[in-house]
């Protein structure tokens, strides 16, 4: 029996697939998830959301457009365009802002220094709020030479510079109140084991939420350069995997045809391009900040010229190192570079090389998607969705709730009114079936087969609607709708099982009858009563237990639908069962929740019908599963 | 055998008479232990409890329930009025139009939830505004980024920068983090001012903003939210509004309850507001019904929400909801087709309904209902000239609106006058659109003149067009395969008759439908609009230039600079200013006229509903644009209770007659089985 079991299993999985097939097709090539989308979004609809909710509800992989444009030659070419464009605008940017950094580097090196950085990171010092996290660092180098000096001297020719600079900027109103504060914290002007306390000044605090910002505000461009690298990489990886060379096999026809296009994607390029800079948020911060550090070194600069002899001479600061301050402010400021600072460059070539970046992985992915289409076609795509299918990874339906949690709670209401009342049907049938062949010809049996003419004549519709009216509505024995869990919840489901059993009576106990009637006939059963054996036990023992084949035949065809459940009933009775989910699915094209009913409902009638043929064998000796 | 068989049965029969008195029981008793639950039903399930996503009405209403938006419209002003909500005032707006001041409450929290830090909401800052513009703009499946598409500086670029960092993301985990740092980029037309105050810098003047942030796709989400329940937010939703949900039990009800942190502050109208509602509009109207005010006096002054708790049971079928009603168990119900003649004759209640205290509300909707013909179409389109225009039009003349309003929708529609509804203050009473009155012999004298034959005689014409010799048809793509569908391809059919074309009316799918429409496939179309916001600016897009395109909302792909010139103007002139509002009227009237000219759209109808209300219902004044007017909701649930079980008659006789009946036959049964024993 073992082996029969397997091998009848072993047969299901030609037949699940040949279902899954027919399901595919049908999906795929009457009704593409761009109708889908458009139904979906309505008034949201336009060419990006479609694309949007295809590819977030995974049609990618699917697409019948993605099918009948097996030649992605169009749409390669106009990545590949962009792609090489937006490369090419790296380039050119990185280009430009060389001599920028030129500018910036002697810059450097000229304060290279010690002594020098240790002025510069004084001035930082004296500088703005906005830069006195740079003061924090600055005064953390020097605390060695503050702490021998033990005095704070060196600030005061400074200070008094800055005293007598008018009209006061806040600059330098700030950077008064930095050193006042200071001042007021190494009251002894001993630094010794107090610097610490420097980390507690307001100011310092200030800077310090500053500096993190300004972080802040690089971080979106390192962030975007990693994941562009990274998806790009990976795409390198596949292309590896996959084969050589791709490009070859384009259609020239069609790559001249996509011109149009790629025109039309380079204006739109250029368009982007233009307005990036401008609507980024981060750039415009960091170009704040930027700005507002010149401001700040032009304040220095004036303060330090204005007090240019003795700071000079003090610290043996060159002119020089002025000129190269204010080189640095200048290639800063980009007076001599079209008017972009250095974040402006360095945002736009990360803007630009993302987008290379992220291009060139659509161009492989097309080209991966491209070649495995004309490779595999149809199959592949087929196989992608069998696959889902056996992992049971049915996705979201159109609700975003995942089709796998809609049919588990759609399930258990359905099962909970399906199977009793189909047990109790299948009783009641077949007891007065026995009864009517028994009575056969009688008034008995005649009313029976009437009883049964009359209710199969019944539309279940108008049955559902009177019985509920009268029943539950007016006489108010039953609940008129609704449901629970647990056991109370059976109220809810009393009056809709008895409609069932009403519905399905008729027909079951025509069927049943006629089933008997075959059996009584037969020699067995006189036999049996020439033998004298009572009418019950000829009946029960006998005639039931052979016309149980074809009524275990009729179940195994019925008993996988139980799972879906009645529409009728469950709608008029307000019971959350598979019942609606399977006919709104329908009505609004709910692939994913359709395609799994549809696979369920296959593997439960196999094994519905594997069990059958198990139970051939139980009732029927005759019967042997080799 | 005999004997373990009656055993078995009794204990059966026994067994469900005991479930089923409990469950009956359970029924009668109800849960209405608090003082004030309201009870209401929906056809189905909403499909999110996520605002930034909810596209539907359905959604859009259970969403306000939780959450809130910076502004909505006042509870029973009419024409609708924008008041802030969550915002502190009206937004304060820049002379160019292009920025948006808005102050924001400094008293508003959260829902207590378990997402925050020791289940304590927290209180709503400018950040979690500006966060969920952002939410919402990065999200991929939301369908309401059009209220602002191309509208604040930096939101398209950084809705596409949020798609190329989150789109090939597969893993959830990734995702999420990802996200996290999508959203906490900043967008340079949404600025914050302060703790409480906001900037939103536009690209071009949008009167129409504020409006847009009345929808439930711009309500304000706390980011914990997102962050604790991923993408399950959607049935987990935590707000500032005025109901917590108490639990979602998919198919089968949604149970809402007060929300105890809900501000103090938001009450109930006080007597001074319904004097100056009387002074300055005489009253409150549903419909052309005075609302009688003294049924609010109770409620003066009252905390909002009302009601302590708000019952949604999922009923597709009507008929259940019909029976509930009758039974008491709904407290609100809008008739369908056929609950229509048992419960309302000749546009009044039925005694039935009159003697159970029911009473009714008819009120006109903003949906409207028309034709739309493609013109790119070369048959019925600009490339047919003369004679198509001439087919357009006549087909307009053969439409008697009000005959299938009574035959077909017992008389629930208003036959459209102009693309307007009557409920704006942009309504020209005066004015009638001439592709909107019945006129059949003039449509087949314009027929006439653009040179077809017509013979025929009665109701019955049948127009050749004589270059060609062959007969004048339309062809209309009907939404949906329904009854609804049914009846209306049969009157278009009777109507175009009238004046000889032959009607080739196509019902599809509702998404078959969509894609022709919006790809431009087809000849002509039934289409239906619902208005999102009170301003005629809606609905005259409907026919601009720009959105003559494949998924544009211009289905007609009518083409006209001159109207589109108007629209532009139209869209920047505001109806509460009375100068303004007499030039768009004027503008309006004349884009209907170019219209007329043309003829690609023809009117047929605005909806119009029938609602009954049982008497313990506190009556409710219609907003179709108001998603958050549940707080307002009350229901008496002592007087429903005691109503319910008045009219709940259990009659002993008809059980009776059942159980002697199954007694009888059962025992016939025993005795023949006992018999052959």
């Amino acid at each position: 029996m073992w082996t029969y079991i397997a091998r009848r299993l072993l047969y299901a999985v030609p037949i699940l697939i040949g279902v899954l097939f027919l399901t595919f097709l049908l999906f795929f090539a009457i009704s593409s998830p761009e109708d889908l989308a458009r139904s979906q979004l309505q008034k949201g609809a336009n060419n990006d959301s479609i694309a949007r909710w295809m590819r977030d509800q995974g049609y990618a992989t699917y697409t019948a457009s993605g099918l009948e444009k097996l030649a992605k030659a169009p749409e390669l070419e106009r990545l590949s365009k962009a792609q090489s464009e937006r490369g090419e605008d790296a380039r050119q940017l990185t280009a430009d802002s060389e001599g920028l950094r030129k500018a910036h580097g002697p810059t450097e090196a000229a304060l290279a220094p010690a002594k020098l950085v240790e002025v510069k990171r004084l001035l930082g010092a004296l500088g703005t709020l906005d830069a006195a996290k740079e003061a924090t660092a600055a005064l953390g180098k020097i605390e060695g030479r503050l702490t021998q000096a033990n005095t704070l001297p060196v600030l005061e020719p400074l200070v008094a510079a800055l005293e007598a600079v008018e009209p006061r900027t806040p600059v330098i109103e700030g950077t008064l109140a930095a050193v006042a504060s200071l001042r007021a914290a190494l009251p002894d002007a001993k630094l010794a084991g107090r610097l610490e306390l420097i980390d507690t000044l307001p100011e310092v605090k200030k800077a310090k939420e500053a500096d993190a910002a300004s972080e802040a505000v690089a971080a979106p461009f390192e962030a975007m350069k990693a994941e562009a690298k990274k998806a790009a990489d990976a795409l390198g990886e596949k292309i590896k995997a996959v084969s050589g060379d791709k490009e070859k096999k384009i259609d020239p026809d069609l790559v001249a045809k996509a011109r149009l296009e790629a025109e039309l994607a380079r204006t739109k390029a250029e368009y982007a391009k233009k307005i990036a800079p401008l609507s980024d948020a981060a750039t415009e911060a960091a170009l704040a900040a930027q700005l507002a550090w010149l401001d700040a070194d032009r304040a220095k600069l004036a303060a330090m010229r204005e007090a240019a002899p003795d700071f000079t001479d003090a610290d043996g600061v060159q002119d020089p190192v002025f000129a190269t301050l204010l080189a640095e402010l200048e290639a800063r400021r980009g007076v001599a570079h079209g008017g972009k600072t250095l974040a402006e460059y360095d945002y736009a070539v990360a803007r630009a090389e993302h987008d290379a970046h992220l291009l060139q992985g659509q161009v492989q992915g097309l080209i991966i998607t491209a070649e495995d289409t004309q490779r595999h076609g149809l199959i592949r795509l087929f196989v992608t969705y069998v696959r889902d299918l056996f992992t049971f990874n049915f996705g979201q339906n159109n609700a975003q709730r995942p089709v796998s949690e809609v049919l588990l709670s759609g399930m258990g209401p359905s099962l909970k009114l399906m199977i009793p009342a189909f047990l109790l049907t299948e009783i009641i049938a077949v007891t007065l079936a026995l009864f009517a062949a028994l009575y056969r010809g009688t008034r008995i049996d005649r009313s029976l087969v009437v009883m049964s003419v009359f209710l199969m004549s019944f539309s279940s519709i108008a049955m559902t609607m009177f019985i509920q009216k009268v029943v539950a509505a007016d006489w108010g024995y039953f609940p008129i709708a609704g449901y629970a869990s647990g056991l109370p919840g059976y109220a809810f489901l009393i009056l809709p099982m008895f409609i069932y059993v009403i519905i399905s009576l008729g027909t079951q106990m025509r069927f049943n009858r006629i089933l008997m009637l075959d059996e009584i006939g037969q020699d067995y059963v006189r036999t049996a009563r020439a033998k004298g054996l009572g009418q019950n036990a000829i009946l029960f023992r006998h005639v039931l237990r052979n016309t149980l084949i074809p009524l275990i035949t009729r179940w195994a065809v019925v008993i996988p639908n139980l799972y879906l459940g009645s529409l009728v009933l469950e709608s008029f009775f307000g019971i959350p069962g598979l019942g609606g989910i399977t006919v709104q699915a329908i009505a609004i094209r709910d692939v994913n929740t359709i395609r799994a009913l549809v696979f369920i409902g296959t593997i439960i009638y196999i094994l519905a019908t594997l069990l059958a043929d198990v139970l051939y064998a139980v009732v029927d000796p005759r019967v042997k599963l080799k | 055998m005999f004997k373990r068989t009656l055993t078995l049965a009794l204990l059966i029969a026994g067994l469900f008479t005991a479930i089923g008195l409990n469950g009956c029981q359970q029924m009668m008793i109800e849960i209405d232990d608090l003082p004030v639950v309201v009870r209401r039903e929906l056809t189905s399930d909403p499909k999110t409890i996520d605002p930034h996503l909810a596209g539907d009405v359905v959604s859009s209403a259970q969403s306000g329930m939780a959450y809130e938006q910076l502004y909505d419209y006042d509870y029973l002003k009419q024409p609708a009025q924008l008041v802030p909500r969550l915002a502190a005032a009206m937004p304060v707006i820049s002379e160019d139009g292009k920025s948006h001041r808005i102050k924001l409450r400094d008293d508003v929290y959260f829902q207590d939830n378990r997402c925050f830090p020791g289940g304590k909401g927290r209180k709503m800052t400018a950040d979690d505004v500006l966060y969920s513009f952002k939410r919402m703009a990065a999200h991929p499946k939301t369908t309401g980024y059009w209220v602002v598409e191309h509208k604040i500086v930096g939101l398209d670029a950084y809705r596409s920068y949020a798609e190329s960092m989150l789109g090939a993301i597969e893993d959830n985990k990734l995702r999420a983090e990802k996200e996290k740092e999508v959203h906490s980029i900043d967008v340079p037309g949404l600025r914050k001012l302060g703790e409480y105050e906001i900037e939103i810098l536009l690209t071009e003047p949008y009167l129409q903003l504020t409006y847009c942030m009345c929808m439930s796709y711009l309500a304000v989400m706390p980011r914990e939210a997102v962050e604790f329940y991923g993408e399950d937010v959607y049935r987990n939703p935590v707000g500032t509004g005025p109901f917590v949900l108490k639990y979602w039990d998919w198919g089968r009800e949604l149970l809402w309850d007060r929300n105890p942190n809900y501000r103090k502050s938001e009450v109930f109208p006080g007597e001074a507001y319904f004097r100056q509602l009387q002074a300055e509009q005489g009253g409150v109207k549903v419909g052309e019904k005075a609302v009688d005010l003294d049924q609010y006096k109770p409620y003066w002054g009252r905390q909002l929400p009302l009601a302590d708790r708000i019952s949604f049971r999922i009923l597709k079928e009507s008929q259940a909801s019909w029976l509930e009603f009758l039974a008491g168990h709904i407290d609100v119900f809008a008739p369908e087709s056929d609950q229509f003649s048992v419960a309302i004759q000749n546009d009044s209640l039925t005694p039935e309904m009159i003697e159970k205290g029911i009473y009714l509300d008819k009120y006109e909707r903003p949906v409207v209902e028309y034709f739309t013909f493609n013109m790119d179409d070369p048959k019925l389109g600009t490339l047919g000239g003369e004679k198509a225009k001439a087919i357009r039009k006549a087909f307009s003349c053969s439409l008697d609106r009000e005959e299938y309003i009574r035959t077909y929708l017992n008389g629930r529609g208003v036959p459209a006058r102009m693309m307007v509804p009557r409920l704006f203050p942009e309504y020209d009473d005066d004015y009638v659109y001439p592709h909107s009155v019945y006129d059949p012999a003039k449509g087949r004298e314009i027929l006439k003149e653009a040179g077809f034959r017509l013979d025929g005689s009665g109701d019955k014409w049948k127009a050749v067009d004589p270059d060609t010799g062959e007969p004048v048809t339309i062809t209309m793509l009907l939404r949906g395969t329904t009854q609804t569908s049914e009846d209306m391809a049969t009157f278009l059919r009777t109507s175009c008759s009238t004046v000889g074309i032959e009607m080739n009316a196509l019902k599809l799918e509702f998404p078959e439908f969509l894609k022709r429409q919006y790809g431009g496939t087809g000849q002509s179309y039934n289409a239906g609009w619902v208005l999102d916001y009170p301003d005629a600016q809606n609905m005259m897009m409907l026919v601009i230039g720009k959105e003559a395109r494949n998924n544009g909302l211009n289905s007609a792909r009518y083409r006209n600079a001159e109207y589109d010139a108007k629209y532009e103007r139209v869209s920047k002139l505001r109806a509460d200013v009375p100068e303004e509002l007499a030039e768009k009227k004027q503008l309006i009237r004349e884009m209907h006229e170019i219209l007329a000219e043309d003829c690609p759209w023809v009117l047929m109808y605005f909806q119009r509903t029938y609602r009954l209300n049982h008497k313990w219902s506190l009556q409710a004044v219609p907003n179709d644009f108001n998603y958050t007017l549940f707080k307002y909701a009350a229901s008496d649930s002592q007087l429903r209770r005691v109503t319910a079980n008045e009219w709940r008659q259990t009659p002993l006789l008809p059980a009776a007659i059942m159980a002697i009946l199954a007694l009888t036959l059962g025992a016939l049964f025993l005795f023949k089985v006992v018999r052959n024993q």
